[in-house]
This record gives structure tokens, sequence and C-alpha cells, in this order.
């Protein structure tokens, strides 16, 4: 019975992890035998890549810092209404990224919307526009990530910190955040990953417009559509790498395996 | 600011808090300067909330809280003097022994001089020079339990609270520290508030007591007196005291009698009160009766006989059990090793004891 167990264990991973080497090494074998037929346009590529890193960057460190101070609160304190704000932050999570771009896109018809764009500048079709949708698709993400870390912190260090003359704002800073690095380290990553690999929100708002706002994966949805496939492969690896580094990072970070 | 006399006086008056299901009710405590003094009492008696409270971790609704002569009720912690040790011991992780006790030091802002003098006064009074670059996760129980000192002491606090402070280490390591600690304590001076629910430890530590029941102080004074005359049937219970007896306390021809269930107790002097009572006789009162030796008249009064049912040898003394003639209740008493050999007490052996009456407690219902 024991060795069944196993077998079912490594068995079912060897097979998940065999399915996704099939998949890239089929995206090898294509890329191998197109590139030489039909070189990609680097200059496309490396719009792309650029535009990714810099949105995926600003939205994920925007993200993060808005969900410290909302993690924080969802960790250490109880309030009226707490379920429905928890379930409502939640939202962007489960809600399909299209939808929530469309909610986006709407939003910015209305007279708020409209205010903001002119105080802010524009958003809908816009690079803006991409910081914005991937923002609203990740922070979510990064306020659940966060709140878990926050509950893995144990208050009474924040207690003991008080007893020790330490201010609620002091103990933050020299307590919960220096315990909380790893964790809001990793949530970056991850926010990170999760940002530069947004498709749906970002089309929804930005629009998918070559070499304006053509993300990553704008760039490959752009050129299956007009069945450019080798550059939509040289896309895809690109994106893989990315992601595959980012993940093998934080694994690193964090020390043991999220 | 109170005046310097008052440092470290802790008053507690009348404070109560409903947390949940949970209440403390009226709690009330006093400590001198320099005073070491034990909150006593069973698990989920109250005493850790009772700490959070004078921590200012939890709102009072009721009641004061004083140090040092300042009405700290509605201060914040980090205003309020007083060093904690939780029961966790609660290390930072993130730093090492020195950055741990460095932390306290630091919330001071005092000048770097002063921190490296201070820090250096703590370890050597601490005896943890040695460990200062030690990561947190590296240390002992023992070792654990002097940094979280040192860095509770680095704030200069003018009171400490130790929150069940030995709990987590063997019976070795713990009488060691009991020495340690109370060196430290006498050395500087500092008011100690000691969390536990040992009786061993409050009886080694503590200068003062104050049993804790069900969110009430029940009992408070100096250590022996609590140890020795318990309050009330509930402390005394709690103190482990079994030999307690529902019975009627009625005159006799000569002093009191106490009527109970298949025996009575007779005292020289009246009983202050008639009626239903509880009596309480202290296993370490309870003599050994030799055959054809003269009996003290303070025993002579109060002779019982009944059969041996158990022998236990502890580490310093021996506890045994007796079911006593006539209503066949239980009684326990200690006394010295030596005893049980000179006796050679063994388990089903009739015996005859006798109860030092001045030692009797008599509590009216």
């Amino acid at each position: 019975m024991n060795r069944l167990f196993t077998g079912v264990m490594v068995g079912t991973t060897a097979l998940l992890a065999i399915a996704f080497l099939a998949l890239v090494g089929g995206l090898g074998a294509e890329l191998w035998r197109h590139s030489a037929v039909q070189p990609p346009d680097l200059r496309e590529v490396l719009f792309a890549v650029r535009l990714s890193l810099t949105t995926a960057t600003v939205s994920s460190v925007l993200a993060t810092l808005l969900a410290i101070p909302v993690a924080y609160l969802l960790s250490r304190y109880r309030f009226p209404g707490k379920a429905l704000l928890d379930t409502l932050l939640d939202l962007p999570i489960v809600l399909s990224p299209i939808a929530l771009g469309a909610l986006l896109l709407v939003f910015f018809r209305t007279a708020p919307g409209r205010g903001i764009e002119a105080l802010l500048g524009p958003f809908v079709f816009e690079v803006r526009g991409i910081v914005l949708a991937q923002l609203a698709v990740v922070v979510g993400l990064a306020i659940r990530l966060l709140k878990s870390t926050f509950d893995g912190i144990d208050p009474e260090y924040e207690h003991l910190a008080r007893t020790l003359g330490y201010d609620r704002v002091r103990v933050f800073w020299k307590v919960v955040l220096p315990m909380a690095a790893p964790g809001l380290v990793a949530t970056l990553m991850l926010v990170w990953g999760r940002a530069i690999g947004e498709f749906g929100a970002t089309v929804m708002l930005a629009g998918a417009t070559t070499m304006k706002t053509e993300t990553l994966p704008v760039a490959i949805h752009l050129n299956f559509e007009a069945a450019d496939i080798t550059s939509a492969m040289m896309f895809i690896a690109v994106l893989l790498a990315i992601s595959f580094g980012v993940l093998l990072a934080v694994r690193r970070l964090h020390g043991r395996s999220l | 600011m109170g005046a310097a006399s008052d440092r470290g006086r802790l008053v507690v008056s009348g404070l109560g808090v409903q947390l949940g299901g949970f209440a403390l009710r009226d709690v009330c405590l006093a400590c001198e300067p320099g005073e070491y003094h034990v909150l006593i009492g069973p698990t989920g008696c109250g005493k850790s909330t009772t700490v959070k409270c004078l921590l200012g971790l939890h709102k009072v609704q009721d009641g004061r809280v004083l140090l040092g002569g300042d009405d700290l009720t509605q201060a914040p912690p980090e205003r309020r003097r007083m060093g904690y040790v939780p029961q966790s011991h609660a290390l930072f992780p993130h730093l090492n022994v020195e950055g741990n006790i460095r932390f306290g030091i630091r919330a001071r802002r005092n000048d770097a001089t002063t921190d490296n003098a201070l820090l250096e006064r703590l370890v050597d009074l601490l005896g943890i020079r040695g460990l200062l670059q030690r990561r947190v996760g590296q240390l002992s129980g023992g070792e654990r339990q002097k940094v979280a000192l040192a860095r509770a002491l680095g704030a200069q606090p003018e009171l400490v609270l130790l929150d069940e402070p030995f709990s987590a280490l063997d019976e070795g390591s713990r009488r060691r520290l009991w020495l340690e600690l109370r060196a430290v304590f006498a050395e500087l001076g500092t008011t100690v508030i000691h969390i536990t629910h040992s009786l061993e430890e409050a009886s080694a530590m503590g200068d003062r007591l104050s049993v804790m029941l069900a969110g009430r102080i029940a009992q408070q004074g100096p250590a022996r007196d609590v140890l020795e005359r318990p309050a009330s049937p509930a402390v005394a219970a709690f103190l482990g005291y079994r030999n307690l007896y529902r019975g009627v306390a009625m005159p006799a021809a000569t002093g009191g009698r106490i009527q109970l269930e298949g025996f009575s107790i007779h005292t020289r002097q009246p009983l202050p009160f008639q009626g239903p009572v509880t009596l309480c006789v202290r296993p370490q009162d309870v003599r050994i009766i030799e055959e054809g030796r003269a009996v003290q008249p303070s025993i002579a009064a109060n002779l019982l006989e009944g059969v041996l049912e158990q022998v236990m040898l502890l580490s310093d003394s021996c506890v045994a059990l007796v079911r006593l003639d006539g209503g066949g209740q239980a009684l326990e008493l200690r006394f010295p090793v030596h005893l049980q050999r000179r006796f050679a007490l063994q388990a089903g052996q009739r015996i005859r004891l006798g109860l030092y009456e001045p030692g009797l407690l008599v509590y009216p219902d």
C-alpha cells in the first residue's frame, strides 16, 4: 500500500512535468523549423519586452504598496463588515480579466472616470491603461498573499515591541516589515509574474495596437491573428523564460517551495 | 511624574474587563518598589489577561492602574514603563541576540555610549556575553529566557511582568534560573510581577503572592502567610490542601467542637462562629502518634485512627493517605522521609494520628 502511495505521488508529478516539458519542447521545435524561413522583427520583440517589463514592474510595485496597509488591516483588526470587505477585495482574483477590463472601460465612460482622466491623463487605449489593467488584476492577489504573510507573524512580537517603548508606527517599521520581508519579496515577484502575463484586462482597456500597447501577451495575440507563427512563438519563448526566471528567483529568495 | 521614592510602586484597584465569555472583576494588586510579587492561579483563571491589562494591551472597562504614582489606566503600552517577558519569549527572529537586546535599549533613544554601557551591564549580569552573536534559533530554553529578560530590562522599566517564564524549561534549568533571576532582580531593585500556576515556583520566588481564581484575586499577602493560611476553602483547594471537610461548628463544655461526617474536632478556645463550616486540615499538621509516647497538649484533643491506604515517597518528603475509622473519610498527611523508615509505614497497616490544633483552618459557610 505504501509503495502504491509513493507510486501515485511520483507518477503524477512525473506525468505533469513531462506534459509541461513536451509543451516547451514543441515550442522549441516549432521555432527551429520556422525561424530560418521567416525571422521575427527584433524591433517589435524588444518593444514588447521593454513595455511588458516596465508596466509589470510599475503595476506590481503599486499593487504591493497598496496591499500592505490593506492586508495588515485585514490581518490584525476585527471590524463590522470585514467579511464583506474581504470578499470584495478578493473579486479581482476570481473575476475574469476580460470582465475586469470591461468594467474599467465602462468606468472611464462615466463622469468620475472622465474626471480622473482629466486629472491624470488618458487611460483608455494608452500605456497608462496597461498599468491600471494589470494593477486591477493583481492587487487582489497581492492583498491575499500579504495577508497570509502578516497572519504568519505572531502579534505577540508587536505587543512586546510596544512594551519596550515603540509606538505603532515604529513597531510596523522595526518589527512587522523586517519579519514580513521574505513574504513581501515573494509577493512582489509573484504579482510581477502575474502582471507580465496579463492579457484580458489589458486588451479591453488599452487595446492591442502594434508598437503602442503591445505587451508580450498582446504581441502573441497580434501575431497569431496575423498568422505569423514564428513571431508568436518567439514572444511565447521570451514570456516563458521570464516567467520561469521569476518563479525560480522567488523560490531561492523564500528558501522553500511556494 | 510621581515621586522618585514611588518608582516601581504598583497600585491596581478595581480592575475589570469583559472579554467574550470571560471577565476579570475587581482585581486589586499592590506591589511595593522592588517587590517580587507572584500572581498564581489555575490555568484559565485570568492571570495572563491581567498582565495584558496592566501592559495596556487590553482596554480595561473599570478600575485604575498606577505605577510610580502615575495613573496609566489609559496610557498606551509604550508609555507604561513596564517590561514584559512572555511565555513564548517572542525573541525577534530577524535579529541576533545582541540585536534583540539592543532593540530594548534603543527604545530609550540614549546616546551610543550609554547604550553600550547598559548592554555590557546586562550581558554581565545575566551571564550571556558568549551568546551575543548567536541567532535566536540556536539558543536553549534557559538562554532564550535570559535574552528575553535582558531585552526587557534594556528599556529600563520600573516594573517587569514575567508570564509563565519557566514553563518551557526542564526541572534542573528551572531551579537554576530561580536563583539567578532572584539575584538579578535583587541587584537591580526592579519590581516584578511573576505569573505562574506552579506552587513550588511561587513559594521559591515570591516575596508576596496573589492567588487568582475565576477572574478575581482571592487572597493576597506575604508568600508564607498565603501558602500556610489560605483565606478560603477555594484557595486551600487550589494550594493543594485536600483535607477539606464540611461540618457544623458548635460550642463545647471547654472551647468548641466541629462535628464532621464520622469524626469530630475539638478546639481549646471557643470558635468565633457557629453553624455550617468547612474545616481544612493541612497535611503537615497531621502527626503520627507512636504507641506509649506522651502526646503534646496541642494534639491530644484530636486523636484519630485509620488504615494507611497509600504511601508516596517524594523527593523531599512523604505523602500518605489514611482511611479514617468511623465515616471512612480520607486524610492526607505529609511527613519527613526518615519517619517512613522509622515507623516502617506501608499500605494496609493501622495507624494512629493526631491533628495539630493551631494549624486547623475553619471557614464559615
